[in-house]
């Protein structure tokens, strides 16, 4: 949904958000520590450069720029984080949440009659423990 | 499990070792034949052959395929699903199995849509959404060639019998058209050469022992082993568009597996490589120089595999290689197997490689063939040393480079076993086979240029491989300058783009026009609803006709009989 | 809601009896005689007191039959001059006697008025006579008028049907139809429109069986009314389903034999896909009556007043699903 802008960015934030994403192609070109290293000072120093920029429409333009930079060297594997979308393994072990077990049909839960029993017991115990801790929660007023 | 089913395998093993050794050298093969159905003098029979070839490759098989069971119970230890592994895997060798030992064509398809089936399911073991959609690519991919040995069979009727091995000395195969273009198209999708190659780097999101079985021995050396047993019927146009694709695969692969990043998908493009080494010397009309790399390839890329999953298990999962460096620090016994797999597929002397892949090489700059295949070959071959070295750079050497946290190590023996094993295979594989397959030596003469023409590209290609990849600080990347160009190499010549996205994109666009203007347009429009208001207009027009008197009915009945009885008199 | 009263029972066996001297007579004379006795049996039978769309059911049937018996027997005298045109006489007045197209005007409003009882008699055993009638008298020169016959049966029976929203209607045009498939049967041979009779009895007998027990006269009340119990819906779909002709059941088996043998016999096969195509046309309609209440509305109510189908209702519409048994017919012969 990126292309859906549903709130203000502010220049800050796109510049920020462009300086992440460069480094990021760095280490997918560069992947040898020292020479990632070199080139992340001299990516942050050209980066520098232009920090006090004040004329919004010079900002702009050297953020278009910036853009325009990236996508022409965006590497055509990107290094990915093995368990993050994208990466090899993402969503390689499929963990059901503990909530599904709430949804079982009563004719299947009455199949393990011991752990249910104990697993609503646990369930008060938290929500008492809770109450103790932070107090009853209030009624949001609207 | 794990350890039953090695054991099993291994007996199999050397069971159909020893048969082997007794065919070999009493020169002798069986057959087993079972008519199942004889209609119109075309019998369907059930054959299965047992030959030298049959017997050394369900060996090869099966040897293989016991160590990589071995290895899995180490290697998916703690799996929820690990029975359901061990028996596909299983089912997947039993399919190679009646591929191996079949003759006919019909039996031949059990065993090819067994694999397609297998491969599959096992490419999907991992239910995300990059193992759905390579499964989806691989089982498409395959389908082709299913679909063109289902017409083969259908071509072959004319012949009385699918058992094509009894037509091999005669021209009766190559006289029904079509037929050998359409299993060289078959093979071609097995064994993925150039329009079909998507697939094999896509399969690489199965796990590491199903990727280091159906890479070395079974699934995709299929192809090249169902036109082994075609070989003497191949030729014409269809050896000639083989040895062109075959070549451009070669190269494509090995210079693919030198920009990519991912260390199982840089085996799997030199799996491609080699496959395209062993049908461009197929399409020459070598077989059994073909066969003799298919099992010497076998044995070191079982190994490749298993080490690059190795690093890859204890690695966390990761495959990507600019993560790995001076991994021979941590894990000496698996980087040596790798290294030792290495350089036996690129042909280091006296290791498995070198006695098929030299003989290869060799034979190929003697024979009669066009430049450009052969420029082609000898870029190849100096590519997979510089792939090799380049694999050899970012494991051995630099830092540890892995996530600071790891247990990375050698310490489980299920894993390190094989890989001694197969080790020792890649050693002295090569020149076991040589002295058991030909029995007296092949003598190729060359002239000197040419005979110094694969060590020379070879030693420049690790040159190149080791140099490139060295990094100072001052050094821009040099490959950043052709960005262009670099894509295009890097991802396969953008051959997953064109076979997935085209062809989805084309059938899809076509299929959304047909429903605009058929199912949702004229068709509707004249179709079905037109014929509805039709016919209710005419049920109109006969509610009219019936809203009269039981008078008028009378006198219409008098109206006809008097004008038929009028019209007869 | 079968109503026999004491008198039904003495129409009844003289109906019958009129029918089997009609079809076993030698002369035209009986058999004029035979048809006479079956029409002046079922006007009491149609009749009654209470009601006075019943009575004016009979006297129109009454006046169809006279005309098409009268007619019978002045062919029957004109056969000793008029050695052509007296058969093509006899069968148009067969026709007339049946309800085939172009004469079929009379049945549809002469169902309207009558009960479902009296309808299936009407649809079925007053067919026997005069079909069995034209199966003697086939020459080359009247089945010109009876291949008509049959295509402008299938077609109005089709295309009549589409508009009808009242259930005794579309049985009548279904049964017009079918006369269709019965005539071209007749040109086939002898036993097939035997066959096809009988299995075409078998199931308006289920259909109707239903529509008598629940009382149903109008589409809509297979729509709104979901009190019926579920196996009610299921059975009347299912016969529905097979008076149309779909493969697994009882329907299409006479219908596929048919074209069977208009493939071996090289009748005309314009005259084959015509009947086809109004057989695909009378199961759009017969769907339209089933469809909405099984497939739309299908609510379940807890407690029901209405009872669960007899058991004759359930055998009869089961019937349907005999081809399945059909197999079994192999152990019997070996």
């Amino acid at each position: 949904m990126s292309y859906l802008q549903t709130e203000i960015i502010s220049h800050a934030r796109k510049v920020c958000s462009l300086y992440k994403r460069s480094l990021r192609n760095l280490e997918s070109w560069y992947d040898r520590r020292p020479m990632l290293r070199y080139r992340a000072v001299l990516l942050r120093a050209r980066f520098d450069e232009n920090k006090d920029v004040k004329d919004l429409r010079v900002a702009q333009q050297l953020l278009d720029e910036g853009e325009k930079e990236l996508f022409s060297l965006i590497h055509y594997q990107p290094k990915k984080f093995t368990y993050s979308p994208g990466g090899v393994a993402y969503e390689r072990e499929v963990a059901p949440p503990d909530w599904v077990l709430d949804y079982w049909h009563p004719m299947e839960k009455a199949a393990y009659p011991e752990y249910f029993a104990r697993r609503e017991q646990r369930k008060k115990e938290y929500i008492e423990w809770w109450e103790k801790t932070y107090g009853k929660p209030t009624e949001p007023s609207h | 499990m794990y350890l039953s089913s090695m054991l099993f395998l291994c007996l199999l093993a050397g069971v159909s070792l020893v048969s082997f050794l007794i065919m070999t050298f009493k020169d002798f093969s069986y057959f087993v034949e079972w008519e199942i159905v004889s209609f119109n003098s075309c019998s369907l029979v059930m054959t299965l052959v047992m030959d030298w070839k049959s017997m050394l490759f369900l060996s090869f098989v099966s040897l293989i395929s016991g160590m990589v069971l071995f290895y899995s119970g180490g290697y998916m230890a703690g799996d929820l699903n690990m029975d359901r592994f061990m028996y596909l895997v299983l089912g997947f060798v039993f399919s190679m199995g009646i591929l191996i030992v079949s003759p006919n064509l019909v039996s031949i398809l059990l065993g090819w849509d067994g694999l397609g089936l297998v491969s599959y399911v096992l490419v999907i073991y991992y239910q995300n959404e990059k193992s759905a959609n390579a499964g989806m690519l691989t089982a498409l991919s395959n389908r082709i060639g299913d679909v063109a040995i289902l017409i083969s069979i259908g071509l072959m009727f004319d012949m009385g019998g699918w058992s094509f091995i009894f037509y091999n000395d005669t021209s009766k195969i190559s006289d029904i058209g079509g037929l050998v273009i359409l299993v060289t198209l078959a093979a071609m999708t097995k064994s993925a050469q150039i329009p079909f190659s998507a697939w094999l780097p896509a399969a690489m999101a199965a796990p590491t022992p199903v990727s280091a079985l159906v890479h070395s021995s079974t699934l995709v050396t299929a192809g090249v082993y169902l036109l082994i047993r075609f070989g003497p019927s191949l030729g014409g146009v269809s050896k000639f568009i083989l040895l062109l694709l075959a070549s451009l695969t070669m190269f494509m692969a090995g210079l693919g597996a030198n920009f990519e990043t991912d260390l199982k998908k840089i085996i799997a493009l030199s799996t491609l490589s080699q496959l395209g080494v062993m049908m461009v010397i197929l399409s020459m009309g070598f077989y059994n120089l073909a066969f003799f790399h298919l099992l010497a390839h076998a044995l070191f890329k079982a190994l490749l595999f298993m080490c690059a999953g190795s690093v890859t298990h204890h690695a966390g999962g990761s495959q990507d290689i600019r993560m790995m460096g001076g991994l021979i620090y941590i894990m000496p016994l698996s980087i040596t197997s790798m290294n030792l797999g290495n350089l036996a597929l690129c042909g280091t002397p006296f290791l498995a490689g070198f006695y098929s892949k030299d003989l290869i090489i060799e034979i190929f700059f003697s024979s009669f063939m066009n430049e450009f295949c052969f420029w082609l070959l000898a870029l190849a071959t100096g590519l997979t040393v510089c792939y090799t070295f380049r694999l050899i750079y970012y494991t051995v050497s630099g830092d540890y480079n892995l996530a600071s946290l790891g247990c990375a190590s050698d310490s489980d023996y299920i894993m390190t076993w094989p890989m001694i094993c197969l080790g020792a295979g890649s050693i002295v594989g090569g020149a076991f086979l040589s002295w058991l397959i030909f029995p007296s030596p092949y003598m190729v003469c060359l002239p000197l240029g040419l005979k110094l023409l694969a060590l020379g590209v070879s030693l420049l290609g690790g040159f190149v491989g080791y140099v490139l990849n060295l990094m100072t600080e001052s050094y821009q990347l040099s490959s950043l300058k052709n960005y262009k160009l670099l894509n295009f190499v890097g991802s396969m010549w953008f051959m997953p783009f064109l076979s997935t996205y085209s062809s989805s994109y084309m059938f899809l666009t076509t299929g959304q026009k047909y429903h605009q203007a058929g199912d949702a347009g004229w068709l509707e429009f004249y179709g079905a609803q037109g014929a509805y208001s039709g016919f209710m207009v005419c049920s109109k027009y006969l509610q009219l006709a019936q809203d009269n008197s039981v008078k008028v009915y009378m006198v219409m009945f008098l109206v006809w009989l008097i004008f038929i009885t009028g019209s007869l008199i | 809601m079968l109503v026999l009263k004491p008198h039904h029972g003495l129409f009844l066996i003289t109906l019958l009896a009129g029918l089997l001297i009609a079809v076993s007579s030698s002369s035209w004379f009986i058999l004029w005689m035979g048809l006479e006795l079956n029409l002046m049996s079922f006007i009491p039978l149609l009749s009654s007191s209470e009601n006075r769309y019943p009575a004016e059911s009979a006297l129109k049937y009454f006046l169809i039959q006279a005309l098409g018996s009268s007619s019978l027997l002045m062919a029957s005298t004109l056969s000793l001059f008029m050695s052509k045109a007296w058969t093509s006489i006899v069968l148009l007045s067969l026709l007339l006697k049946t309800g085939a197209a172009p004469f079929h005007f009379w049945l549809p409003p002469v169902m309207q008025g009558i009960d479902w009882f009296q309808c299936f008699i009407l649809m079925t055993i007053q067919k026997i006579a005069p079909i069995s009638m034209m199966s003697l008298i086939l020459t080359n020169l009247s089945s010109l008028t009876l291949i008509s016959s049959s295509i402008l049966s299938a077609t109005v029976g089709a295309l009549g049907g589409l508009n009808q929203t009242l259930t005794r209607k579309i049985l009548a045009y279904s049964s017009i139809n079918h006369m269709g498939w019965m005539l071209a049967a007749i040109s086939v041979n002898e036993q097939m429109w035997a066959i096809y009779f009988m299995a075409y009895s078998l199931i308006t007998l289920s259909v109707v069986s239903i529509f008598s027990s629940k009382q149903i006269f109008h589409i809509n009340q297979v729509l709104t009314t979901n009190i019926y119990p579920q196996t009610t819906k299921m059975m009347l779909f299912l016969s529905l389903l097979s008076l149309g002709g779909v493969p697994p059941l009882l329907g299409f088996f006479p219908k596929m034999m048919m074209i069977q043998e208009f493939m071996s016999s090289q009748l005309s096969l314009l005259w084959l896909s015509i009947l086809l195509a109004s057989a695909l046309l009378t199961l759009f309609f017969y769907l339209r009556v089933a469809n909405s209440s099984l497939m739309l509305s299908s609510l379940k109510t807890k407690y029901s007043l209405q009872t669960n189908l007899s058991n004759f209702i359930l055998s009869s519409s089961l019937l349907n699903m005999s081809p399945a048994l059909y197999p079994l017919l192999l152990l019997i012969s070996y």
